[in-house]
């Protein structure tokens, strides 16, 4: 019985030390997850063109990301040049058209998220909607990366 | 009772206490040398352009060589002579070491690394024989060089970061010269007798105890291995700064073997120092935050594991039927096997770990920055200079400073920029402490295999 001492000694430290460890958030101290694309966003403060360009740009970056399965800032990182655009294709296994549907599924969003934000109007959300619907899709992603500078 | 060690007339021209401490030291030497360059190792992965991979051999290959040439040493020396092998270790190590010194290429650093592990480990072994001579009693002599061989475990990484610090990876090696010829100087001027030469014959080693020490090796490797990589790499301290936090683990160790006079052999004491030290393995999974705070009460915990287990599980795998130096070289090839199972294990965690958290890192780094209130071209600028930065960050924790400098912001936005500053490079900090936090827990899982080895001997000593 004596023997046991020390064994069970160092057990309650070493318990003991995990456990405070994990009630201080030791196991959830890792970089913070993204939020999910296909979450509707809502779009703030928009007073001006620049804030509105913004918020499109958000918006259709997670409509697009989440139509690819992918995270919101994965996508923008492949958006930043054409190499790692195609990187980003060829590693998913997408072809240049379901990219560019992509694309086009994240223009559709933005407009839903900026009519439900009251940003932009039913018929400006209808004019629009017509010209997405018809933009060709070797323009779509062409548009997305100028909006994104 | 202590018995007299086999043909200890002493030694010719020399005291025997200097002597000791010179071999004890050389001991020391060689066994640290297995951690010693463990603080080098961000050093030498600018200094030869290495990757982390291939740098890690630095420590394998040197474990690997010293754990297969250790029982064809220790057979040596009981057939040779133990003072001809140690000399003969003293000078190759001493050699190898100069090499080391000057290597101008990783392939010359791995090959002199594996002269000197295998000259190395004909010190250790011959040491090992001649030691219960020196010391007078064979349970004296078989103390001292358990003692030098915790003391060079625990204090290897500590010692090897000052003196990376101080003279850069090159004085890790510089400095262990004249370890190995001033007792080498002694033993010649001395003119020290070999014990008795005993014949030939297989000698086995203890099975259990061995294995646990190999996995308890494996253990400390991983705990010293990869908190040097967490502090220097994944939290910017210098080697200086690293070596002191890491000298908690020998400060603990010492602590705990003063209160333990004795040294504990029984199993109880040893299980409970295997508990400690995954506990502590445990605990540097889960830190809190990347400050070093966090990581003081494990390496206590595992400086106390070392003085509970080494010398214990030492000790008893050491004893043995047959001569001492032929276990001892069965007990350093288990516990430098270990050391390599332990790297061979964890490297590749980590290193796929650190890709996938670099990963997570920097999707949430753009997210931050996306969804900052910056303008969109500020965003886009300043993602921009980001990404320019991070590419000029070779393997180093990427300084976010010169990008956010870059972007000129007015008063108003001074503070936003401020906040995202601070707010990206908290997930920097938090990717590059969890990159390790896999390795850490396997390591303790592997502890705590050690325990399983440790059942027998418990078995034993309860009958």
């Amino acid at each position: 019985m004596t023997a046991l001492r020390w064994p069970v000694a160092a057990l309650v430290a070493a318990v003991g030390l995990v456990g405070a460890y994990i009630a201080l958030g030791g196991r959830d101290y890792a970089p913070a997850s993204v939020p999910s694309p296909c979450a509707a966003r809502h779009w703030h403060n928009v007073s001006s063109f620049g804030d509105l360009e913004n918020e499109v740009a958000l918006s259709a970056l997670d409509g697009a990301a989440c139509r690819l399965h992918v995270s919101q800032p994965t996508l923008a990182l492949a958006f930043t040049s054409t190499g790692r655009l195609q990187q980003f294709a060829n590693r998913r296994g997408l072809s240049t058209l379901e990219v560019a549907d992509a694309a086009r599924a994240g223009l559709l969003r933005a407009i839903s998220d900026g009519r439900a934000s009251g940003a932009i109007s039913a018929v400006e959300g209808l004019l629009l909607h017509a010209a997405f619907e018809h933009i060709p899709r070797d323009q779509l992603i062409r548009l997305v990366r100028g909006l994104l500078g | 009772m202590a018995t007299e060690a086999p043909g200890a007339e002493g030694t010719a021209g020399v005291r025997s206490a200097p002597l000791t401490l010179a071999l004890a030291i050389a001991v020391a030497t060689v066994l640290a040398d297995s951690s010693v360059v463990v603080l080098a190792l961000p050093d030498l992965l600018s200094a030869l352009h290495v990757s982390i991979e291939r740098v890690a051999w630095v420590i394998t290959a040197f474990n690997l060589a010293l754990a297969l040439a250790a029982l064809p040493a220790a057979q040596l020396a009981a057939r040779a002579g133990a003072a001809r092998v140690t000399c003969a270790g003293l000078a190759g190590f001493a050699l190898a070491s100069a090499v080391c010194t000057v290597a101008g290429s990783i392939d010359v650093l791995l090959a002199a690394r594996v002269v000197q592990a295998v000259f190395g480990a004909a010190v250790v072994c011959g040491a090992l024989a001649l030691l219960p001579k020196l010391a007078g009693t064979q349970a004296r002599g078989l103390a001292v060089w358990a003692a030098a061989a915790a003391a060079g475990a625990a204090a290897g990484p500590a010692a090897g970061g000052a003196l990376t610090q101080a003279f850069t990876w090159r004085g890790v090696f510089a400095a262990q010269v004249p370890l190995a010829l001033v007792p080498l100087a002694l033993l010649v001027h001395g003119r020290v007798r070999d014990p008795e030469r005993t014949a030939g014959g297989r000698v086995w080693p203890r099975p259990w105890p061995n294995l646990a020490l190999a996995l308890v090796s494996a253990a400390l490797t991983a705990a010293l291995f990869l908190l040097v990589l967490m502090l220097v790499r994944g939290w910017g301290l210098d080697p200086l700064a690293a070596a002191a936090v890491l000298s908690v683990i020998p400060v603990a160790a010492i602590a705990t073997s003063a209160f333990l006079k004795p040294a504990a052999t029984a199993p109880a004491p040893v299980a409970a120092g295997v508990i400690l030290i995954a506990g502590g393995l445990a605990a540097l999974a889960l830190v809190p935050s990347a400050a070093v705070v966090w990581t003081l009460v494990p390496q206590a915990l595992i400086g106390a594991g070392l003085a509970l287990t080494l010398p214990g599980l030492t000790h008893t795998a050491l004893a043995g039927a047959g001569p001492a130096a032929i276990h001892g070289g069965w007990t350093i090839a288990a516990r430098h096997a270990g050391v390599v199972i332990g790297l061979v294990i964890l490297t590749p965690i980590f290193t796929t770990d650190l890709v996938t958290q670099q990963a997570a890192a920097e999707r949430s780094g753009t997210s931050l920055v996306l969804n900052s209130k910056l303008s969109l071209d500020a965003k886009l600028r300043l993602g921009d200079a980001i990404d320019r930065s991070l590419h000029q960050t070779q393997n180093r924790l990427p300084d976010l400073r010169p990008a956010f400098r870059a972007q000129h912001p007015s008063a108003a936005d001074r503070p936003t920029y401020e906040q995202l500053r601070a707010a990206l490079t908290g997930q920097v900090r938090r990717a590059a402490t969890h990159a390790f936090s896999r390795a850490f827990l396997v390591a303790a899982g592997i502890a705590l295999l050690a325990l399983a080895a440790l059942a027998p001997g418990w078995r034993e000593a309860a009958t």
